[in-house]
């Protein structure tokens, strides 16, 4: 066989175009994520039993829910209760979604391993509440969580390969139309893995960074 | 010589069970303005229990705390002391400063930010101002080429001295030591004890609980000496030291010889 090479070369801009969708839609969606996340992490960690519950249930159903099953309810089952949403819109929310309760999940996780002494000298200097969660716990769950973060990143963005069942024009909807108006399915599904590698190995430069970050607040805990 | 005659702290009665274990019984005390009270005993007689009752991280079941005069925890109300909010105890717990065994510094903070970090957000001073009182904290505790350092980069010395530096900069009218140089490398401790020194001197109210014998005969005004959850001896640290009145004191110190 010969490598098509000057079909990829034509075909550029439509897989840079991708990329692009793929990296803004995954962008966004983690920011968005990881604000929700924040404001769920709270009840998670209520105090009170029904509160903690109740948030647990939410998270769960969310992360228990495979994505491209979530892709279809979004997008085809809730025109049926009619409401309708454009692809990017729709394409966002599962997105957001998903991703939320996983986030949600991280920060928990973050949060109760964090070492009480720091929580506890919070409360003796006068610390309660809202302040005490922005000031001195969220920081440090932040700070700890990168990396987890950044992994969940890489799987967000492969993930979100599903959206071109939608027709969301991203990376795999590129290839998969390069290919099929090409044939040429070899170049074009090789063209869209090494891009989604490229992508993900940045991602996971950034998470190397973090995890010095996270060791040296890890160290600071001064046990 | 003391004109003031409202104890700086006050505890009447205090008691503590954890499950079916009696940590604390019968417990009072009284420390006056400028006094250094140590208090000693064995592992598990329930000095750090004590000592965090005060500022209610630990709740008491039984008895009252009293900070000058006013007690902590509950608040006069038409039908009797009731119960204070989380606010209000918040509130009550900057007038307390506190030193941890294990320094429990802000990670994410410098020594500056860690010292500046409550009297802006919980008291609401001027950054400016808390800033220049924190580089005098930092003088006084001979950290001021510090001041920007993460606590991951600094000796476990040096963080508990930014840890006292942090108390000292809420002005607390009395402050808690729990087993402050416990987790310090033994060279390190003796930077640590000649700081609390330096406060003592200056007349600062200490609370301290402490293993350092030589420490505590040497600074405190008053030997607290607890077992099993119960004060068995009060005395100045010279009749503490020289002639303990019971055989447990005794037995106790026996080990420190």
């Amino acid at each position: 066989m010969t490598f098509r090479l000057d079909v990829i070369w034509r075909e550029l801009p439509q897989f840079v175009h991708g990329l692009g969708n793929t990296v803004w839609l995954c962008a966004v969606s983690m920011a968005l994520s990881l604000g929700l996340g924040v404001l769920f992490v709270v009840p998670l960690m209520s105090r009170r039993p029904y509160v903690r519950q109740a948030a647990r249930a939410v998270v769960d159903a969310g992360r228990c829910v495979p994505f491209l099953l979530l892709t279809y309810l979004v997008y085809y089952a809730l025109p049926s209760l009619g409401l309708s949403l454009d692809k990017w819109t729709a394409a966002l929310i599962t997105l957001v979604a998903y991703n939320t309760a996983y986030m949600a999940e991280i920060l928990r996780a973050a949060w109760a391993h964090l070492p009480p002494g720091q929580t506890e000298a919070a409360r003796a200097f006068g610390y309660t509440g809202t302040a005490l969660f922005r000031r001195i716990i969220l920081p440090q769950v932040l700070i700890a969580v990168g990396p987890v973060v950044g992994n969940q990143l890489i799987q967000l963005i492969k993930d979100s390969a599903f959206l071109s069942i939608i027709t969301v024009p991203e990376l795999t909807y590129a290839a998969n139309s390069v290919q099929s108006f090409y044939f040429v399915p070899f170049e074009s599904f090789l063209v869209a893995t090494l891009l989604y590698w490229a992508l993900c190995g940045g991602v996971e430069y950034l998470v190397r960074r973090g995890e010095r970050l996270a060791a040296v607040v890890r160290r600071g805990h001064g046990h | 010589m003391a004109t003031d005659p409202v104890p700086a702290v006050e505890l009447c009665g205090l008691g503590k069970r954890f499950g079916d274990h009696e940590v604390l019984a019968d417990i009072d005390l009284a420390v006056m303005p400028g006094e250094t009270v140590c208090i000693v005993g064995p592992s598990g007689s329930g000095k750090s229990t004590l000592l965090r009752c005060i500022n209610w991280l630990e709740r008491p079941d039984r008895g009252s705390v009293f900070l000058h005069g006013t007690r902590v925890g509950y608040r006069p109300s038409d039908v009797g002391d009731v119960l204070m909010s989380d606010g209000e105890l918040a509130m009550l717990r900057t007038r307390i400063g506190m030193v941890f065994q294990h320094f429990n510094l802000w990670p994410h903070m410098t020594a500056l930010g860690n010292i500046i970090e409550s009297p802006v957000h919980v008291l609401g001073r001027p950054r400016g101002e808390a800033i220049a009182e924190a580089e005098r904290l930092l003088e006084k505790v001979g950290l001021v080429d510090k001041r920007d350092v993460y606590p991951a980069f600094l000796s476990g010395g040096q963080m508990q001295r930014v840890a006292i530096g942090r108390a000292l900069a809420m002005r607390p009218e009395v402050l808690l030591f729990d087993e402050a140089t416990s987790a310090l490398d033994p060279e390190l401790v003796g930077e640590v004890l000649a700081v609390m020194k330096d406060l003592a001197r200056d007349g600062l109210t200490m609370i301290v609980v402490t293993h350092e014998m030589k420490f505590a005969r040497e600074v405190a005004s008053r030997i607290v000496f607890l077992d099993k959850g119960r004060i068995v001896e009060m005395a100045t640290a010279e009749a503490f030291f020289e002639e303990p009145a019971t055989d447990r004191a005794r037995q106790f110190l026996e080990r420190y010889r």
